[in-house]
């Protein structure tokens, strides 16, 4: 002990000098404190935000201990000139040193420094909660599940745009203007006409879900096409349904929200071991999914940049990232993407029915064509096969059937299709129609095989959970989930349940798939979140639920049914799946908005749970 | 990305509106720019040259405000980056933040003499 520590010494000086990256990591602790009663704070969100070009992720967040100390390593850096230091927690606004800045004094210790920081209790929290917090108050049912399911699925509701737009709606001053009534009873009808005119937009916009050069993508669609409901993520009626909800409901201004009106729902499970890192990927990029895969060695962040048809690679010791084109003569929109044992990488693709198995090693493709026969060749998403989900194991591998299939949705088409790798057969399979929804509204959506590999499960956004035999093909069980609810991702945990998240309602659903039988359902802490996925954790017994609009990922622990909550470091965090590294232990996700501008972040996710 | 794309094909234009302190005469947008300019800031969700979408189309625009004098072009362009509401309905447009000043002007500019151009027919 004492003779490796002496050859340290000797050693550290020698390397560091050889290799200047291999030096001690610069540390920042400190202690987060409140003013109001200098008591400590904790649980507090410590985010450092690394100077640009430095290696590594792009801001690293750890939380506070009881007694309000935390600790912080940036391996990639010296000292924290150039980082800047914000601190978050719910109730409170950061005084001193201001948010963004770093007020850190070097220790004794080469490389350590130290800093305190400052908040102070606050009435207005606006600025800090999530976008659900927004429409909490605002009546629960129906009409407000199928508006969370239908106004959640490409940004959060309400994303900073829609709150800004909000506002503009209600700054519209052309009605009557001294009779106070008549004056209300017009904003009325101006409000509903307004959001029944962003419904519209929204038909249009549906489009950026095609990469940018696309045949069917944003460029090429014409105003008549964009306007048919049936080719969009929801019905004429739930647009409907959505605008009138808003009109009713969203809130006159989001500028104030008193401190009482939202808290989390259910206790933070971060520790003074969580650290979140943040990746930077490209401003322009719009990827979906994130999953880890080590190569030679290293981990490695992978990732589906739908926009570019690339796949994504992040170093996440240097941040680096190589972007990998798809082989393919045309767009593809590189969707979903999944590790399977052997270590390769399998994706779909919403765009020209691709499906494709990545060597990450050579980064060589080999593609398969997904699309059913019969489809309308020019008849925009109607006429797309858009290769969606793959079922996967309990792990979040790839898995295949008794036969050896792959089992895929297409979610243009409101059928399963099937691929046999070694042979390149493929086949399809009709799942149950939905009354009043077009095979694209209906929106079929993930897959799941039961343990015995003998029985594929699929939800469907807009309608249920089924379940068809591998062999025959025939739909065995449905299911049934009231209108709003919104199936979406599900996963399989140790014990054959299958876990739904339900992305309308705010729950998720566990389903005995021995049985065929719905056996629970447990209310998320915040309603609102808009679950987009769950994952099981074998090692912990826990099941991972990620949200779009609660800026945060549920814990949920099956024994008790109680659930935990991870805040995210940052606005616009709006999460779709997380996948769970067997090896490390660690989360691995991306921020996954589909909106174009810049509104929203751009970056992939390593998550220690600090359990 | 579409924003590089945007600037080098503005370039010209940029540098002729840049250039204080008199308005020169900026360099038109050529149709093909004012398309990929309504194509990648979303601004054909809304309009298009004759067909009435969500907003007015770059006809009535045009038939609305014709001869326009610096201060209505001020106007307009105001409109186009900080959004507006009022004028044509009840249904405000949406800012853009991206927009540069010299691109506001410049797509104003050919939205006038196009949405005239097209009031015509
Ligand atoms: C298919 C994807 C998609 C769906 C579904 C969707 N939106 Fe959007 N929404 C977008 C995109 C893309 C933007 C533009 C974001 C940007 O430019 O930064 C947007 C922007 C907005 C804005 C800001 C104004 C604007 O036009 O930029 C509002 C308001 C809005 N959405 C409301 C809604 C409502 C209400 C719903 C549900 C009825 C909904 N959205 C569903 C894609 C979608």
């Amino acid at each position: 002990m004492a003779l490796s520590y002496l050859r340290l010494i000797v050693l550290v000086p020698i390397i560091s000098a050889a290799y200047p990256s291999l030096t001690r990591a610069a540390e920042l602790s400190g202690r987060v404190v409140a003013i109001d009663d200098g008591d400590a704070v904790s649980q507090a969100m410590v985010s450092l935000t690394l100077p640009k070009g430095a290696a590594g992720p792009a801001a690293i967040t750890v939380f506070t201990a009881a007694d309000g100390a935390f600790r912080l390593s940036a391996p990639s850096l010296k000292n924290f000139s150039g980082a800047a230091l914000s601190v978050r927690k719910l109730g409170f606004r950061q005084v001193r040193p201001a948010a963004g800045t770093l007020d850190a004094k070097s220790a004794k210790t080469a490389g350590r420094f130290e800093t305190r920081v400052y908040l102070q209790a606050v009435a207005n929290i606006a600025d800090d909660v999530p976008p659900s917090a927004w429409l909490a108050d605002a009546p629960a049912g129906e009409a407000k599940n199928i508006t969370v399911l239908s106004c959640s699925q490409c940004h959060q509701l309400p994303f900073a745009r829609m709150r800004e737009y909000a506002e503009k709606i209600e700054a519209v001053s052309a009605g009557p203007q001294r009779d106070r009534k008549a004056r209300e009873e017009w904003r009325k009808v101006a409000r509903h006409s307004a959001w029944r005119d962003v419904v519209k937009d929204m038909r249009a916009k549906h489009y950026v879900f095609f990469p940018l050069e696309s045949a069917i993508g944003r460029a090429n669609v014409d105003w008549a096409t964009t306007q048919n409901a049936d080719y969009n993520l929801f019905n004429a009626r739930h647009g409907d349904i959505a605008a009138d909800y808003l009109a009713q409901h969203f809130p006159r201004t989001t500028a104030v929200l008193p401190r009482d009106d939202y808290d989390y729902g259910a206790p933070l499970g971060v520790t003074e071991r969580t650290v979140i890192r943040e990746f930077a990927l490209a401003p322009d990029s719009v990827v979906r999914e994130m999953v880890p895969l080590s190569l030679g060695g290293k981990p490695y962040l992978w990732g589906t940049d739908v926009r570019r048809n690339l796949v994504v690679r992040i170093d996440p010791a240097s941040g680096h990232t190589r972007w990998i084109p798809v082989d393919f003569k045309d767009t593809t929109g590189p969707h979903t993407i999944v590790p399977d044992d052997d270590g390769k990488l399998w994706v779909s693709m919403v765009d020209n029915a691709q499906f494709g198995r990545l060597d990450p090693a050579t980064e060589k493709w080999t593609l398969w064509t997904l699309r059913p026969p019969g489809l309308p060749d020019s008849e925009w998403i109607g006429g797309a096969a858009i290769v969606h989900d793959m079922a996967v194991d309990t792990r979040g591998h790839l898995e295949r059937d008794t036969a050896g299939r792959i089992w895929v949705t297409l979610s243009g088409t409101n059928k399963m299709g099937t691929l046999d790798p070694k042979t390149g057969d493929v086949t399809f399979h009709e799942a149950n129609p939905i009354e009043g929804m077009s095979p694209t509204n209906t929106l079929i959506y993930s897959t799941i095989l039961s343990r015995d590999r003998k029985h594929v499960w699929y939800s469907q956004l807009n309608g249920s959970v089924g379940s068809m035999n591998a062999e025959s093909k025939q739909v065995e069980k449905l299911i049934p989930f009231p209108e709003g609810t919104g199936p979406r991702r599900m996963w399989r945990d140790d014990a054959n349940n299958l876990w739904v998240a339900l992305n309308g309602t705010g729950q998720v659903a566990k389903i005995d798939m021995d049985k065929g039988e719905l056996v629970a359902t447990y209310d998320l802490p915040d309603r609102l979140a808009a679950p987009y996925a769950v994952t099981w954790d074998s090692a912990r017994k826990a099941l991972w639920v990620a949200t779009s609009n609660a800026e945060a990922l549920y814990r949920l622990d099956p024994e008790s049914g109680r659930f935990k909550v991870y805040p995210l470091p940052r606005h616009g965090a709006y999460l779709r799946m997380i996948a769970v590294d067997a090896k490390t232990g660690q989360l691995v996700g991306t921020y996954a908005n589909y909106v174009p501008t810049g509104a929203a972040p751009r970056m992939g996710l390593l998550i220690d749970v600090g359990d | 990305m579409t924003r590089r794309l945007l600037t080098t094909l503005l370039f010209p234009t940029l540098l002729a509106i840049a250039a204080p302190p008199a308005l020169s005469r900026p360099v038109a947008m050529t149709d093909a720019d004012a398309t990929r300019f309504f194509h990648a800031q979303g601004c054909k969700t809304c309009h298009a040259r004759d067909e009435l979408r969500i907003g007015p189309s770059y006809a009535m625009i045009a038939t609305r405000y014709p001869n326009a004098t610096p201060e209505t072009v001020e106007r307009l362009r105001l409109k186009v980056l900080y959004g507006g509401a009022g004028a044509w309905g009840t249904t405000p447009m949406i800012s853009h933040p991206d927009v540069s000043v010299a691109e506001a002007e410049a797509v104003l500019r050919w939205i006038l003499a196009a949405g005239a151009e097209a009031s015509k027919k």
